[in-house]
């Protein structure tokens, strides 16, 4: 308990200038790390943000060269293969939406509100994900039409790394909203305390 | 504008900002972090309105706010810092100075937001003008809330109210 004597409101609540003296009394900070750590998280930011454009116009080339209309297979594992990467190509710009320069500089509260809106972009983007991985299920059930379609049938050893790959396919698909929950749990705890503090914030 | 320079001359500032959001050491440290990227995005948008050190306190309360709701935790005790015993000054001296602080934190971290806000900027010296430039409030409202800080940091600091002897250790 802080007991100076002689303090100007004659209880015991210490003196201001000793608060402050106590505040102010701090061990230095390693500033050249917070520089260094600046600068690497704002170019990470923009490395991931290009790759993932990158990842999803490659992908969606890809596909398209898949895409034969005289093979309706074909055509349908192209055309959803494009969708699901121009969905892609859209959330990797939409969920950053504002968050390129900082905008901390300005009201609190438009701070907050934008971080609520940010928070439900990606609850949004995850349920958006999970449902497109669940009919990319349906991709793989077309990825065997179309190799049929094209090889007549899977007597054939060389079909073993497609069945591991698909194998592999449907795994993730069915694992990923599950291991996502904990997360979910997360952002929408998240925003909930966000809400209170904008409500603090607007009465304020 | 220099952000490096900027830095080295409010950083130990910003940290006592991040301190009266965060009890947690290690995320205080992210939270700092997180307020320095912060602040090298928002420094080239800097008009020159107001003072640039009441303009990073504000980058810093700003991001502050927003981490105080991502955070899930349980209140933290309180660590008495190891570095605090300057030249010159006696073992039991630091200790004491290092839990005044202790307390002095975890009384400002109860206060409301808005009264939390005020009272960090008032600590750090600014006045009720550049308070309510800060804070985009008008001074008077500065000086208002300014009273109300102290009124309840004057009873969050009673005896009854704050953490113990034991609580502080680590």
């Amino acid at each position: 308990m802080i007991d100076e004597p002689g303090n100007a409101d004659g209880d015991n609540m210490p003196d201001w200038d000793n608060l402050q003296d106590v505040w102010q009394d701090t061990p230095p900070v390693d500033m050249a790390k917070l520089v260094r750590n600046a600068r690497f998280v704002w170019w990470r930011m923009r490395i991931n943000f290009v790759a993932e454009i990158v990842a999803s116009v490659v992908g969606a080339i890809v596909f398209g060269t898949l895409v034969d209309f005289s093979s309706l297979p074909a055509t349908l594992v192209g055309g959803f293969g494009m969708l699901y990467c121009g969905i892609a190509f859209w959330a990797a710009i939409h969920i950053r939406r504002g968050a390129w320069g900082s905008n901390a500089g300005e009201d609190a509260l438009l701070l907050v509100q934008l971080q609520i809106r940010r928070a439900r972009s990606m609850l949004l983007y995850i349920k958006l994900n999970s449902w497109l991985g669940y009919a990319a299920l349906l991709l793989v059930v077309l990825g065997y039409w179309l190799l049929f379609d094209r090889f007549g049938s899977f007597d054939n050893d060389g079909f073993n790394h497609v069945h591991w790959v698909f194998g592999v396919m449907v795994f993730l698909i069915l694992a990923f909203p599950l291991a996502l929950r904990p997360f979910v749990r997360k952002k929408k705890f998240e925003i909930s305390m966000l809400e209170k503090i904008e409500a603090q914030l607007l009465e304020a | 504008m220099n952000f490096k320079a900027v830095l080295q001359e409010n950083g130990t500032m910003l940290s006592r900002i991040v301190s009266s959001y965060e009890a947690d050491p290690a995320l205080q440290q992210e939270l700092l972090q997180d307020v320095s990227l912060a602040l090298w995005q928002a420094l080239p948008k800097f008009r020159g309105t107001g003072s640039l050190r009441g303009y990073v306190a504000k980058v810093a309360q700003n991001r502050c706010i927003t981490h105080v709701g991502k955070a899930v935790r349980q209140p933290k005790k309180a660590v008495l810092d190891d570095n605090l015993i300057a030249d010159g000054e006696g073992l039991e001296e630091s200790i004491h100075r290092s839990q005044q602080r202790v307390q002095l934190l975890a009384a400002v971290r109860e206060l409301p937001l808005s009264l939390r806000q005020v009272t960090t900027l008032a600590l750090e010296g600014f006045s009720h003008k550049e308070i309510g430039e800060a804070l985009a409030i008008s001074e008077n409202n500065a000086m208002v809330r300014f009273s109300r800080a102290k009124a309840a940091l004057k009873k969050s600091m009673r005896p009854e109210h704050l953490p113990t002897q034991g609580q502080s250790d680590d």
